[in-house]
């Protein structure tokens, strides 16, 4: 106990450099954990947007949704296709491909179908007001928060060719890319944009029983001799296809995570050795007093660990209060993604924090506490 | 561990130690033979550079000798490593240093109380201990102070209570008095002969002031490596 008392002090007494090695600690914890949640989003956004009973039916060799163009007339020769049960198109209106953090999708849907694709915690009487006006719009929960629109209100959205809507109710999908999404009627889209009968894909049930896979592949057959061919995924394999912009960015990010642990590793050990620079006679009356080197040493990775812990609580704290909240997002190509900073997140990264704390500080701890006493007394380096 | 017996508690048989200087060596002590009985008390002189520090160094196994024997309390120390030394430190040293040394992010009481830490005694025996040492050396009713809260004398102390906390066989001393005012540093000196005489403590301190050398039974001057000169006080023998 006393020795722990001992540390902590010595940590307190430190001022402003325990202040900014604390502080430095926490800051690449916070990076660290920021890292591992967008992993985590990524993962979590595949899982809560897919269905693996859906296909989706794209444009062949069209990279991403504003260039994929399949006629409508299309969803008639789908639906007869054996093993789809049911086919509904969809329109995408987005105001480019790439990423940007203020993007807003627009999809055109069939009303009446749509939700036996998806399951939307919406209200009833709401969604009957949209299916019955063709100018009225359901919002995702987080586009309704982020732009603060509210039933009744009619938007006009200048920067998408200035297609506008009337917010007839808000719906949430449980977490799905859909949350940022504005639907309208696809007519009514189509007409709005004055682009008649095409659309940017369809969604494809697969009936109970059948092989996605097979289906997918005589849906493509059907369309291989067609002047506009298709390409048809189960809806996870699509979503990754899309957001590969993501993955690559998460990859690099797990880069930059691994580096920012070796950083933080670097700063403790950086800081241990300057301070023990300045404590060489203390080490040493230790030594005098009976310390042996190994107990030394643990008293200096003490204030090691010491550190750890609070910067990393500090970090993770960091962690939940930017990222806790869901209210940070990316989005690329109508998908938008939320790093998840999950207990699991919080965890590795306290580990993680403390674990590079405690290598940190070994070493130095390590050099100091076998310094010849004789030497250290007399403050010979 | 060391036992506590009658007869000589430190012995330097042959001792020589040398530091390289420059290009060469210095020697501050050469074949040095040295027999200190248990309950002496004991003050090396001699001008700066003469072996005395690094004496009481090699006692206190600080430092180790190029030849010759180091024997405390029948304990041959000389071959220890350095770990093994700390351990044997904690029971057989109390070292006092010029600057009292004290660490500043623990209280009087912390201070004294920690080399009891590292033995194996329960801890209100261990209280019991700091309560004594405090006591004995006057120190109590700073217990709760921090070293920066205390004057140079009272540091000191506090210094001399953590030396005497875990009942060492000898007491050690570098200059203890040279960082004192006149007055605090009799009084330091007169809790050290208590310490010799209540007590039995052997008392072996390195001083360059002569009214801290007249506390001495023995004094030894040093001078170019060698025991020069032996003076025993009229009372030593008695």
């Amino acid at each position: 106990m006393l020795m722990l008392r001992m540390a902590m002090r010595t940590l307190l007494a430190g001022g402003l450099r325990s202040v900014l090695t604390i502080g430095s600690v926490a800051v690449c914890v916070f990076v660290f954990s920021l890292l591992l949640s967008l992993d985590e989003g990524v993962s979590a956004m595949l899982e809560r947007s897919s269905d693996k009973g859906v296909l989706i039916v794209f444009e062949k060799y069209k990279a991403c949704p504003p260039y994929s163009r399949l006629p409508v007339s299309y969803a008639s020769q789908i639906a007869g296709i054996e093993g789809v049960s049911a086919v509904t198109p969809v329109r995408f209106l987005l105001s480019d491909c790439g990423t940007t953090t203020n993007l807003i999708a627009v999809h055109g849907i069939e009303p009446d179908q749509f939700r036996t694709f998806r399951a939307l915690d919406v209200d009833d009487s709401a969604w009957q007001d949209f299916e019955a006006e063709k100018g009225g719009a359901m919002v995702g929960r987080k586009a309704a928060e982020k732009y603060g629109w509210q039933a009744g209100q009619t938007v006009t959205l200048a920067q998408l060719r200035g297609v506008s809507f009337t917010v007839r109710g808000v719906f949430d999908s449980g977490g799905s890319s859909l949350d940022e999404v504005v639907l309208v009627d696809r007519e009514y889209l189509e007409q709005s944009i004055n682009e008649i009968g095409e659309v940017t894909m369809f969604l494809a049930k697969v009936g109970d029983g059948a092989d996605g896979g097979a289906v997918a592949d005589r849906i493509d057959s059907n369309f291989a001799n067609y002047a506009t061919m298709t390409s048809s995924t189960p809806e996870k394999g699509f979503m990754a296809q899309q957001i590969s912009g993501f993955s690559e960015l998460v990859a690099f990010a797990q880069l930059i995570a691994w580096v920012s642990l070796g950083l933080l590793m670097l700063a403790t050990a950086n800081s241990v050795s300057m301070g023990l620079r300045d404590r060489m006679r203390e080490v040493a009356q230790l030594k005098l007093l009976g310390f042996d080197s190994r107990l030394a040493a643990q008293l200096i990775v003490m204030e090691s660990l010491l550190t750890g812990l609070l910067a990393s609580l500090i970090g993770v704290g960091l962690g939940i209060a930017v990222l806790g909240n869901g209210m940070a997002s990316i989005s690329v190509e109508g998908y938008t993604m939320y790093p998840q900073f999950t207990p699991a997140t919080a965890l590795a990264s306290f580990v993680a924090g403390v674990g590079m704390c405690l290598a940190g500080g070994y070493v130095p701890a390590q050099r100091g506490a076998t310094r010849p006493i004789g030497l250290a007394l007399r403050g010979v380096d | 561990m060391p036992e506590r017996g009658a007869g000589p508690i430190v012995e330097l048989r042959g001792v020589t130690r040398r530091f390289r200087s420059g290009g060469g060596f210095i020697t501050p002590l050469e074949n040095v033979d040295l027999t200190i009985n248990e309950g002496e008390f004991v003050v090396l002189m001699g001008p700066s550079g003469t072996g005395k520090s690094t004496m009481l160094n090699l006692v206190a196994g600080i430092d180790k000798p190029d030849s010759g024997r180091i024997i405390v309390a029948g304990e041959d120390i000389t071959g220890y490593s350095e770990d093994a030394l700390a351990r044997w430190r904690t029971r057989a040293i109390g070292y006092i240093f010029q600057q009292f040394n004290l660490l500043g992010v623990l209280s009087a009481r912390e201070n004294v109380e920690l080399p009891l830490s590292l033995l194996p005694i329960p801890a209100a025996r261990r209280r019991e201990l700091v309560d004594t040492a405090l006591e004995v050396t006057g120190i109590t009713d700073r217990a709760g102070h921090y070293p920066r809260q205390l004057s140079g004398g009272q540091e000191q102390r506090v210094a001399i209570a953590r030396a005497i906390a875990c009942d060492p066989l000898l007491l050690l001393g570098d200059e203890p008095t040279g960082a004192l005012d006149s007055r605090t540093a009799k009084m330091v000196m007169e809790l050290l002969a208590e310490l010799n005489r209540r007590f039995q403590k052997t008392v072996m301190l390195v001083t360059h002031d002569p009214a801290v050398a007249a506390y001495g039974q023995r004094v030894l001057h040093l001078n170019e490596g060698r025991i020069e000169e032996e003076v025993r006080a009229a009372h030593a023998d008695a």
